[in-house]
């Protein structure tokens, strides 16, 4: 859950459909996509947080996502009452799983932690030079029917991911990382973007749905996407000393 | 632009023209959503070719299958996952770069080259621990039996390719790269008949190698292990020269030979011979770094079939103990003069070992039935369960409810399962009805005991599910018979027109209507009778290998027509297509008729039509005489003319083809690489790829009740498409739409059982048919701007359910759950109580409209839900009434109790801070006698105190929602202490309503104090806007 969020920023789109050229290479299709994706406004912006729902085994929950630059995020489920929680602010990665741990908040392994710190409020393809990571067109491959660009992402610290751009809108549909830590290490996740609409002049994909190995085991679905909330600080990430 | 504007024009006036063609236009249709579910089963698993562990952390194992792909553990073992399926499944060798383990090497196709054996496609490396693959080369190697990357330089790596088994060829022998697999030299090569069967690395010098080429050949009626190629071959610069080691070793022709050098002692090294005599077969061994070798062993797992059992496993710190894969798999301590069998009830046939170096009694095995883990050096084993390789040959299905399903496997006998079981299909859930080699397996139509079952050549048995007991009823022959040749996997039929008639095909065949008890031949010799064919008792080579595997001039398929019980067509392995209209009188071979398909092809599947007796479908496959090439032919003319059905979508030969019972447009073909599916005639096709691996699909079935398409995977199990209904209803005209629903009938409540939660990791558990309701319909694009979802409305048109709707091209099936949303329920620290507030009742049985709302367009539909009319009699429609309006009774207090509790908490919090509003003394008095009130009797509501766990109290939020998870899950009549306390409840919420309405009037007193004194009234939400939010 807690890797989706840039996504919401990734997708980013405006309605130009100039871009419609079979990008064959990966600075084509980057280009097209930061082209439709306004990336010069993006960078107005350091803050988000997004109130919806999410649906998990046909179950359907309350979630806020907000997040932080550089890699501040907070994910909060609510259960009649029971929240769960998934943050990092910035230097202590902690949850609250009232099924698991209890109901206290509970600071996380050297390892989850680090991993936690590896969310990146900015998407990962913006800029990416800059970031020491690797981009490469890595062929076309068919998304649920839809033909897309395949771009294979390698993050500085080794890191893969994929990104897939329908050929006809140049939108990404679908991301797929790999699972970290934890007994399912190594697992593809892929993510599915769908309903783009428009916040601050910004296109953003309001709805998610991840899956392993094909199965839907979580969409998530946005009623409202503000960016900048200015009653948002860097408080509300951190953990609760007592 | 305008040289656009014409492109424009022009493409819309090319599909306007194309528009009138539209019947004759390949239909495409993505699947979406529409995935197959594995049910395994893995507890006979299947078979495992090689095994490859991580020195350098050891937890990590690779396990390749030979029809399978390959299962990676993270965890020594604890569980596996396959991490190959996008491949073909056929593994050869894996070597991890012990330098770079993040660096794998693949060689697919399978080097231990039985009748059944499926093929590779070259090798394949992953630089990521197997997250991704690269294809490197040797695309037509067919099969690769060993990598050996040098330890001192990653970029060399050597590869000994076995190559093609059933035909000459000369990708051959030994391959080197020296750049990471860019460029590759062959720098052993033999001949075209000689493949390199193993190979060998001097542990202190990397340009030391041993080579064992094998000289050999199958072909559908025979097999040859040995021959002049055949030999042991050495190294002493890398692959520039090498010599064949001849001196101490056996004279005369060789077979397969296995070779290892000891990884602790370079100078020992031992060789497994497949010699022309018998006192010559044997373990050597040199302690010379091979220049001398003395003669061991003949122990029998040591010379046993050399062809599926040469794999020799030194250990790796101990140069006098050795695995040797046989029948069983056999250990020496004393290098290689007795030998000690495992039993510990692991399966047979052995074709690898892998043992840890870093705790070297901790040893992996690979067999016919799967891999096991010993932690004592090889004494006792233990089974992965996780692992559904199972190679079914065949696949049928029963009207049991859940249907069960029915078929045979490599090794692994005749096993029968539930498609679907409580908590999901699990190993516990097989039974076996036969043991052998088992293939077809179906059950008599009608009698729900009977099973007819076969192991390796015919040998049919009737098997009582009842008792257990399994009567031999295959065939005899009369006198003045030839002997009957029976296929390694012998065809058995259930007439379609009468449940009570059975066939059997040896080259004859036979039907009996008394169960099998006795049998009419009702055809003459049906195949060629080539006596060039018929060798069998002396197939094998350099060591007789008579196992009925080679038995040919054989019927191969039976299938009588369903529309017509006269019309039996008869397929042989030897090309051979027969057709009687007249319940066997006369027979007509129609395989001449077809053109384009070569003499003497196996046919492998027939498929009659569900609508016309004179229309066929046919598979045929040559890839045991070389022909890899799909075969697939339709008539409509009773054979005497053919259609090829073979498009360019098609990869792999052709195992099995099924029209479906309700639309003649919708075929479904199983090839060696998978499943394929047409949605006009076989026009076009379309790989269905939606959690089915590149896996061989050698039989389907479709349920005729259940509208379900089971496959039987030969290496994966058994898949399950649960609802073929949504392809049915696939036309071009549905094609053409923007969005259109297609009707899947009505969503039965399903109910099941507990199930076992634990018995650890490891073990398989099949995933069960989805129960939710599904709206599903066809889209022609994908949706990407803006909002679409789904509405479901109640038969009143109340808004019950708003869910994130499918978005994909082609089919998009959104599962609804029919269940009620979660109550808006006031917390607690009480664990059940809390499970009790998620649970909800049931929807409704009735009708429920959907609206998908996409952009500024409505697509409306309806669906029915009902309770499953076959629990009708347990659990009547009063009774479940009854149960539902208990439950309401139950949740509408819950969602009542909620709104009170919140806003008695809204109440005293607006309170608490007008109490710093008002100036008067007393006025603050008020206000706040009245916050501390509503706060008492608030938190007198819930239980907030505890640990959520063992320490726990209960108020009425609790009360209410212990007793709803007590009949939450039952369909019938809830109990009298049940309803009686379901009152008790109501009552005591009615003196909480009273309470509440209590305080909301003094709270409303209070609020005219406020408004004289122009301050803001405590404000709380009506119920209607509360359960809105």
């Amino acid at each position: 859950m807690k890797n989706i969020l840039p996504l919401f920023f990734l997708a980013l789109l405006s309605f130009s459909f100039a871009t419609q050229s079979q990008a064959q290479d990966a600075d084509e299709v980057i280009a097209a996509y930061l082209e439709v994706t306004n990336g010069a406004k993006w960078s107005e912006f350091s803050a988000m947080r997004m109130t919806g729902s999410s649906v998990n085994q046909g179950m359907e929950f309350p979630i806020s996502v907000v997040a932080m630059r550089p890699n501040l995020q907070k994910v909060e489920v609510s259960i009649q009452g029971k929240s769960f929680v998934d943050s990092y602010d910035g230097e202590v990665a902690w949850s609250i799983n009232p099924f698991m741990g209890g109901t206290e908040p509970t600071k996380k392994n050297e390892e989850e932690t680090a991993e936690a710190a590896l969310n990146n409020f900015e998407p990962e393809l913006l800029n990416w030079r800059d970031k020491g990571h690797t981009v490469t067109y890595d062929g076309a491959e068919e998304v649920e029917g839809t033909d897309c660009h395949r771009l294979k992402l390698v993050k500085a610290n080794g890191d893969e991911e994929y990104y897939f751009f329908d050929k006809e809108t140049a939108v990404l549909i679908m991301q797929r990382s790999y699972i970290k830590s934890g007994p399912m290490k190594g697992q593809a996740v892929e993510t599915y973007m769908s309903d783009y609409d428009e916040v601050n002049g910004i296109y953003i994909a309001f709805t998610l749905e991840q899956k392993v190995g094909g199965q839907t085991f979580m969409q998530m679905t946005a009623e409202t996407i503000e960016l900048d909330p200015e009653d948002l600080t860097k408080e509300a990430f951190a953990f609760p000393e007592k | 632009m305008r040289s656009n504007l014409t492109q424009l024009l022009f493409t819309f006036l090319s599909f306007c023209c194309l528009g009138t063609l539209t019947a004759q236009e390949p239909l495409s249709v993505s699947f979406g959503d529409l995935r197959a579910r594995s049910i395994g089963p893995a507890l006979m698993s299947g078979r495992v070719v090689d095994i490859e562990g991580v020195n350098s952390d050891s937890k990590k194992v690779y396990i390749g299958s030979a029809s399978g792909g390959i299962w990676y553990s993270a965890n020594g073992g604890a569980d596996f996952r396959p991490i190959f399926d996008e491949y073909t499944m056929s593994i050869g060798h894996i070597t991890v770069d012990q330098n770079h383990p993040d660096t794998i090497w693949v060689g697919t196709g399978e080097p231990w080259t039985r009748n059944s054996v499926s093929v590779g496609e070259g090798l394949f490396r992953s630089l990521n621990g197997g997250k991704t693959w690269t294809k490197i080369g040797f695309e037509d190697s067919e099969r690769i039996s060993n990598i050996i990357v040098d330890p001192t330089n990653s970029a060399i790596v050597y590869v000994a390719v076995q190559g093609h088994l059933w035909g000459p060829h000369k990708t051959r022998g030994i391959y080197k790269t020296t750049d990471f697999g860019q460029t590759w030299e062959q720098v052993l090569y033999v001949d075209e008949n000689t493949g390199a069967a193993d190979m060998s690395m001097d542990p202190t010098d990397p340009n030391t190698l041993f080579v064992s080429m094998w000289d050999h050949r199958r072909t559908p009626d025979y097999f040859v292990s040995g021959g002049p190629g055949s030999g042991l071959f050495k190294t002493t610069d890398g692959g520039a020269n090498w010599t064949k080691v001849t001196a101490g070793l056996p004279a005369g022709k060789l077979g397969r030979l296995a070779v290892a050098i000891a990884p602790s002692n370079a100078d020992i090294v031992y060789v497994t011979v497949e010699a022309e005599k018998k006192e010559d077969k044997g373990l050597y061994r040199s302690e010379d770094g091979g220049a001398t070798w003395t003669f061991v062993s003949s122990d029998f797992n040591v010379t046993v079939r050399p062809f599926y059992f040469s794999r020799l496993v030194v250990d790796p710190v101990n140069p006098d103990k050795l695995f040797k894969c046989g029948l069983n798999l056999t250990v020496s301590e004393d290098g290689g003069k007795s030998w000690r069998t495992v039993g510990s009830g692991v399966h047979s046939d052995l074709h690898d070992v892998w043992v840890n170096p870093n705790m070297t009694d901790m040893v992996f095995c690979g067999t016919d039935g799967g891999a096991y883990r010993s932690l004592d050096g090889g004494y006792l084993f233990e089974m992965f369960m996780d692992l559904p390789l199972s190679q079914f040959y065949a696949v049928t299905v029963d009207n049991a409810e859940p249907f069960n399903v029915y078929g045979g496997l490599q090794d692994n006998g005749s096993w029968y399962g539930p498609s679907a079981s409580a908590g999901g299909v699990a190993n516990r859930d097989w039974d076996i009805s036969n043991w052998g080699d088992g293939f077809h397996s179906i059950p008599h139509p009608t009698d729900s005991d009977i099973v007819y079952s076969e192991s390796q050549g015919g040998n049919l048995v009737r098997h009582n599910k009842k008792d257990g007991q399994s009567k031999d009823i295959k065939p005899i022959e009369e006198e003045g018979d030839p002997d009957y040749r029976w296929n390694w996997n012998t065809p058995i039929q259930v007439s379609p027109n009468n449940p009570e008639r059975l066939y059997v095909a040896a080259q004859f065949l036979f039907q009996s209507d008394d169960r099998g008890n006795s049998w009419t031949k009702i055809s003459p010799d049906l195949t060629t009778n080539n006596p060039d064919r018929q060798r069998q008792k002396t197939s094998g080579g350099l060591s007789v290998d008579n196992s009925a595997a080679e038995n040919n001039t054989t019927i191969y398929v039976i299938t009588e027509s369903p529309l017509n019980g006269k019309v039996i067509w008869v397929g042989t392995d030897d090309g051979n297509l027969q057709l009687t209209r007249d319940g066997g009188k006369s027979w007509t071979n129609v395989a001449p008729n077809i053109p384009g398909l070569p003499a003497f092809t196996w046919c492998t599947g027939i498929e009659p039509s569900h609508f016309d007796d004179k229309t066929c479908y046919v598979t045929f496959d040559g890839h045991k005489q070389g022909d890899k090439t799909s075969y697939v032919f339709k008539t409509t003319d009773s054979g005497a003319t053919w259609t090829s059905l073979v498009t360019d979508d098609i990869e792999g030969y052709a195992l099995s083809i099924r029209e479906d019972l309700e639309s003649s447009n919708l075929l479904f073909l199983g090839t060696e690489f998978g499943l394929y599916i047409s949605m006009d005639s076989g026009l076009s096709w379309k790989a269905f790829r939606n959690n089915l691996p590149r896996v061989g699909v050698r039989a389907m079935v479709i349920h005729p009740r259940d509208n379900a398409l089971v496959l039987a995977t030969h290496g994966r199990g058994i898949f399950i498409l649960d609802d073929i209904r949504p392809l049915r209803q696939i036309t071009a005209e549905v094609a053409a739409k923007k969005l259109e629903f297609l009707d899947l009938g009505p969503t039965y409540f399903r109910l099941e059982g507990p199930s076992a939660p634990f018995g650890g990791s490891g073990n398989f558990v099949g995933q069960n048919p989805d129960t939710d309701a599904k709206i599903v319909y066809y889209m022609e694009k994908r949706h990407t701007f803006g909002k679409m979802s789904m509405d479901v409305y109640d038969s009143e048109g109340n808004l019950i359910k708003t869910l994130p709707a499918g978005k994909s091209a082609g089919i998009n099936i959104v599962s609804l759950p029919t269940r009620l949303p979660m109550p808006k329920a006031a917390p607690t620290n009480n664990r059940m109580a809390l499970f009790g507030s998620v649970l909800t009742p049931g929807l409704a049985e009735g009708v429920y409209t959907v609206k998908i709302n996409k952009g500024n367009e409505v697509y409306e539909t309806t669906f029915e839900l009902l309770f499953d009319p076959k629990h009708e009699a347990n659990y009547p429609a009063k009774d479940r009434k009854l149960a539902r309006e208990t439950q309401l009774r139950l949740y509408n207090m819950t969602n009542q109790l909620g709104y009170i509790y919140f806003m008695l908490e809204d109440m005293q919090k607006q309170a608490e801070m007008r109490v710093a509003d008002v100036s008067k003394k007393k006025d603050k008095e008020l206000i706040e006698a009245f916050a501390r009130e509503v706060e008492k009797y608030k938190d007198g509501l819930v239980s907030l105190e505890g640990d959520f766990y063992v320490d726990e109290g209960s108020n009425i939020r609790e009360d209410i929602s212990t007793l709803y998870l007590g009949m939450s899950q039952y369909p019938g009549s809830p109990s009298e202490g049940q309803i009686r306390k379901t009152g008790e409840l109501e009552g005591r919420m009615a003196t909480v309503q009273s309470k509440f309405d209590g305080f909301v009037s003094r709270m409303n007193a209070i609020n005219e104090k406020l408004v004289k004194l122009e301050l803001a009234p405590i404000a709380i939400k009506t119920m209607e806007a509360y359960l809105e939010q």
